[in-house]
């Protein structure tokens, strides 16, 4: 540790500034810079593994756990994986032509093995590199290949798998590690060589184990009983072309007709709002994870995601959609909106939400009774209900809290708040200065996360603010305009170009 | 005032000596039970009443310690067996009203018979709906808070934009109006019974009779407070379940929000009210010996109410269809196609057959004299109304706005206890009816022996 060429020659001065400073710095020899020979890398998908019931095992990274060192976090745990939206698991994507050549549906239980001729199989036992894995049917992946994650499965993760409110019907029989762990499956041929995808073999188990997923439905064009999603849900992700227009500035898209309910809380302050790329979004869901550390919001564990009741302020609405190219994905960062004309405050019989002076719909806990009604009436489905006490007692749990936000108790209904205590502490800072919030000062957890600056934040009532120019952008649309809910967040729509055939790969 | 002069309708002509003969056989038919004397099967009855509204007692003590989160309910259905079963209960109790209020502005006389009987269930499905919009709040203990009480809160109000915060009044308003109509047909009876009791039971109808001496000018003055209050009652029969149906129209809802549901909750809910009434009475005729009183004659009235309105709620599920149709609304013309061959199909199709297609056996006059058909009936009705309270709420909600919203539902243990504990509830309370007081009104039956006589009904 102590190294008298950088910590200088003595020992008692190099002890006591270690033990001031609570750190001491090591010298690690230099790392050779590693180079990466793509003529190394084996073709992903051997041409002989075509057999039925042999696919190609790929292992890959998630957002949430990386390679493995973040399983120990529940936040990681519950958070619903980009593309997939499985929680709690390490679901095993094939495609839905190759669920429908194995007979399996989402959460239908299989066994991967190493395929029959793998030579390096022989060595280890059976037991050790067979893995159980629900299965979850991914539009868009090829034929071939059976994706699982990697890093699940891990030691004392048990602990995890329990999660969540005790009560008569909580389905409390899961008390394995989260996942499986299928580092013994994939192929280590030599060191250096890293993870190569491996052949197995699938076998269906007969059970299941019913996902615990945040979206069920997730095609923009259905057909038949679902006509609607093509109607309706069109307008949901937009599609801009290049160099489109900009739109009209808000005053000239405002109803002209007469109002039946005239807007009696003029808007005289500021107007909070947001515009939100899709373009830039990636759904990487780091934001999402950001609102929950910062508001407050519990992890509720796998048995109430399956019942459908995840905390998550802000949620990534993801959809697929069948383009000549292939399956697309798009991503829809989704929060409440901060209507004007909000339906939950028109039917709330108690009061206990309504909206502040800056715009804002603030949901006043102390005042809620319950009803759901609000919930509802919600368009954007984004309130969230306190099903059981989420909170304990227990101090070092407590400690992860914000002191800034309000922990709810049961029974109440919950929601984004733009992140109000930030809006508050910045208004605070400027009327100490004796001015009002710059533009810029005010930055919500979600956009404060958002690697691709997606999120813009500010005050719509401001001709000169990013996100008043935001909203003019010719790509600017607002959600299920029909409704004249006058929503202060404003998406930039998508733009795709259709990849042909004779494109190259990164044509997209 | 015509009335003050004629001889009030229900007082009986004491001069007559066949009307002393029907009184003592009314008397000792009528008002036995609630002169001490046993009822037959009553106590097996009672047995599983109890044991049902004690699993309902259970599940509702579980709930209120544990939380909501013990239904099935999600982020995408706030609503499902609670608001179902509060719909469905408050539907039920308004044949009652109809019965003791329309038809007596009507002068229908076979009402007599069934007056009571009807009136004292729509006080208890009242009570039984009441308890599930205050079970179903996330915290029941401020239910108070929905109630424009003064507070300590500075000037704080309820939400008098909110269809919730109708629902209160309305319901209040209804339960208040239903239970001074009771308790006024009561009055003469409790006066009867007073005179033919002794002991205890003496003392207690003669207190509960509020001082009834049976002369002209009570009479009289009885019978227009009657007709005061079926006036306003006649008003809440089409008021009540319009409100309710706010809950749901006022809403953004696809598949709630629609101009339809105020006439279309009233004529279902009519449609229940007669089914349980039905049910309730061709089971106490038998039970209790009362087909003197209860005739096939008023049976087959109540079948002929239920047939009408029957054929208005598929007059109403047929308009749905077309304004879905002729509208080329997508989020309507979805909904229609959700309901027909979505994931609740089942539901659909089964309450169509429930409510629109079997109760059409009732043109004939051999089923509507066929009781344990006519109660079979009756019972399908029920069950047909129920679901398509549920169809409303948990079937819009499972699929409104965003895709990404649309979750399913299915409930719990829990919730399907907490619906045999408010049948449990209902049948307690009307074994109690039964067992204490006359289940057909005393007077009336003297007043309508009188008109039997001339009209011979069998």
């Amino acid at each position: 540790m102590f190294d008298a060429s950088t910590d200088g020659p003595s020992f008692e001065a190099f002890w006591d500034r270690s033990l001031r400073d609570g750190w001491t710095r090591r010298s690690d020899p230099a790392v050779a810079a590693l180079h990466f020979d793509v003529s190394q890398v084996p073709s992903s998908v051997p041409a002989t593994s075509r057999a039925l019931g042999t696919l190609v095992l790929i292992g890959y990274p998630t957002v949430a756990l990386l390679d493995g060192r973040q399983a120990f976090n529940p936040w990681l745990l519950e958070l619903p994986d980009p593309v997939t939206k499985v929680t709690w698991e390490s679901g095993a994507s094939v495609s839905p032509a190759t669920a429908r050549v194995l007979g399996v549906s989402d959460g239908d239980l299989i066994r991967i093995a190493p395929a029959r001729d793998a030579e390096w199989a022989s060595k280890a036992t059976a037991d050790d590199l067979t893995v159980e894995v629900p299965i979850v049917v991914q539009p868009g992946q090829h034929d071939d290949v059976i994706a699982v994650p990697i890093g699940y499965g891990q030691r004392a993760t048990q602990r995890f798998a329990g999660i969540g409110p005790r009560w008569l019907g909580a389905d409390t029989s899961d008390r394995a590690r989260v996942g499986a762990n299928i580092a013994p499956l994939l192929a280590r041929a030599r060191p250096g060589e890293g993870v190569a995808p491996t052949p197995v073999r699938v076998t269906v188990v007969g059970r299941r184990r019913e996902l615990a997923r945040t979206q069920d439905h997730s095609w923009l064009q259905a057909s038949g009983r679902d006509a609607w999603g093509t109607e309706a849900s069109g307008a949901l992700i937009r599609f801009a072309e290049a160099g489109t227009a900009p739109r009209p500035t808000q005053s000239e898209t405002e109803p002209g007709g007469p109002d039946l309910w005239p807007d009696e809380r003029q808007q005289l302050g500021p107007r909070w709002g947001m515009a939100i790329d899709l373009d830039a979004c990636t759904g990487c869901s780091a934001c999402v994870v950001a609102c929950q550390v910062e508001n407050n919001t519990p992890v509720v564990g796998r048995d109430e995601v399956r019942r459908h009741r995840e905390m998550h302020w802000l949620r990534i609405d993801r959809y697929y959609l069948e383009r000549p190219s292939g399956v697309a994905v798009a991503h829809q960062p989704m929060t409440c909106h901060q209507c004007g004309h909000a339906p939950c405050e028109t039917v709330c019989p108690v009061l206990a939400t309504t909206r502040s002076s800056d715009g804002l719909n603030q949901q006043i806990y102390s005042r809620c009774v319950g009803t759901r009604y609000c919930m509802n009436n919600c368009p954007f489905k984004v309130r969230r209900f306190n099903w059981f006490d989420y909170a304990h007692d227990e101090r070092m749990e407590n400690l992860v809290l914000n002191p800034d936000v309000t922990v709810r108790s049961r029974g109440v209904a919950e929601k984004c708040t733009f992140c109000v205590q930030r809006i508050q502490d910045a208004r605070l800072a400027a009327r100490l200065r004796g001015e009002e919030p710059a533009d810029g000062d005010i930055v919500p957890a979600c956009a404060q996360t958002c690697a691709a600056s997606a999120i813009t934040f500010g005050d719509l009532n401001d001709p000169h603010s990013r996100v008043r120019a935001r909203t003019g952008d010719g790509r600017a649309y607002t959600l299920l305009e029909g409704l004249n809910l006058q929503p202060a967040i404003t998406y930039l729509a998508m733009q795709r170009r259709d990849r042909s055939p004779d494109d190259d790969v990164d044509g997209n | 005032m015509s009335m003050a002069t004629d001889p009030p309708a229900r007082m009986p002509e004491a001069s007559a000596s066949s009307e002393q003969g029907a009184l003592t056989r009314a008397m000792t038919d009528l008002g036995g039970a609630a002169l001490g004397r046993p009822l037959r099967g009553w106590w097996a009855c009672f047995a599983v009443a109890v044991l049902a509204l004690a699993v309902g007692v259970v599940a509702v003590t579980y709930q209120l310690r544990t939380g909501i989160g013990t239904w099935g309910l999600n982020r995408s259905v706030g609503w499902a067996y609670d608001i179902t079963n509060f719909v469905f209960w408050i539907g039920v109790g308004h044949a009652g009203t109809l019965i003791s209020a329309i038809l007596l502005l009507f002068r229908q006389r076979w009402r007599a018979g069934v007056s009571r009987a009807a009136e004292t269930m729509t006080i208890i499905a009242i009570v039984c709906a009441a308890i599930f919009p205050v079970i179903h709040l996330g915290r029941p203990w401020l239910m108070l808070w929905v109630l424009p009480l003064p507070n300590s809160r500075g000037p704080l109000w309820v939400n008098f934009s909110s269809p919730l915060t109708w629902d209160v009044f309305a319901i209040l308003t209804y339960f208040v109006v239903s239970l001074l109509f009771w308790y006024l047909g009561l009055l003469p009876d409790f006066a009867s019974l007073s005179h033919a009791a002794t002991g205890w039971r003496r003392r207690v109808f003669g207190l509960l009779s509020l001082g009834w001496n049976g002369s002209l000018r009570t009479w009289a003055r009885y019978e227009r407070t009657c007709l005061l209050l079926a006036g306003l009652a006649t008003a809440l029969v089409i008021s009540v379940h319009s409100v309710v149906s706010f809950d749901f129209a006022a809403s953004l809802v696809p598949g709630w929000h629609t101009t339809i549901f105020p006439p279309y909750f009233v004529v279902g809910a009519i449609f229940s009210g007669m089914a349980m009434v039905l049910a309730l009475l061709v089971v106490m005729r038998r039970a209790m010996a009362l087909q003197s009183y209860v005739t096939l004659q008023q049976l087959d009235a109540m079948c002929k109410i239920m047939l009408a309105t029957s054929g208005l709620l598929g007059l109403a599920y047929l308009i749905e269809t077309m304004t879905a149709l002729y509208g080329n609304h997508g989020p309507d013309r979805f909904m229609l196609m959700l309901r027909m061959q979505g994931p609740l199909a089942a539901y659909y199709w089964a309450m169509i057959a429930c409510n629109v297609l079997v109760p059409q056996l009732l043109w004939s006059g051999r089923v509507r004299r066929n009781r344990p058909l006519v109660f079979a009936i009756a019972l399908l009705a029920l069950a047909g109304m129920w679901l398509e309270r549920f169809l409303i709420i948990v079937g819009s909600l499972q699929r409104d706005f965003l895709p990404s919203g649309w979750v399913d539902y299915l409930p719990t243990r829990i919730e399907v206890a907490t619906l045999v504990g408010s049948f449990g509830l209902f049948l307690v309370c009307f074994l109690l009816f039964c067992r204490w007081l006359p289940v057909v009104s005393i007077a009336e039956s003297r007043a309508g022996h009188r008109t039997r006589l001339r009209v011979a009904d069998r």
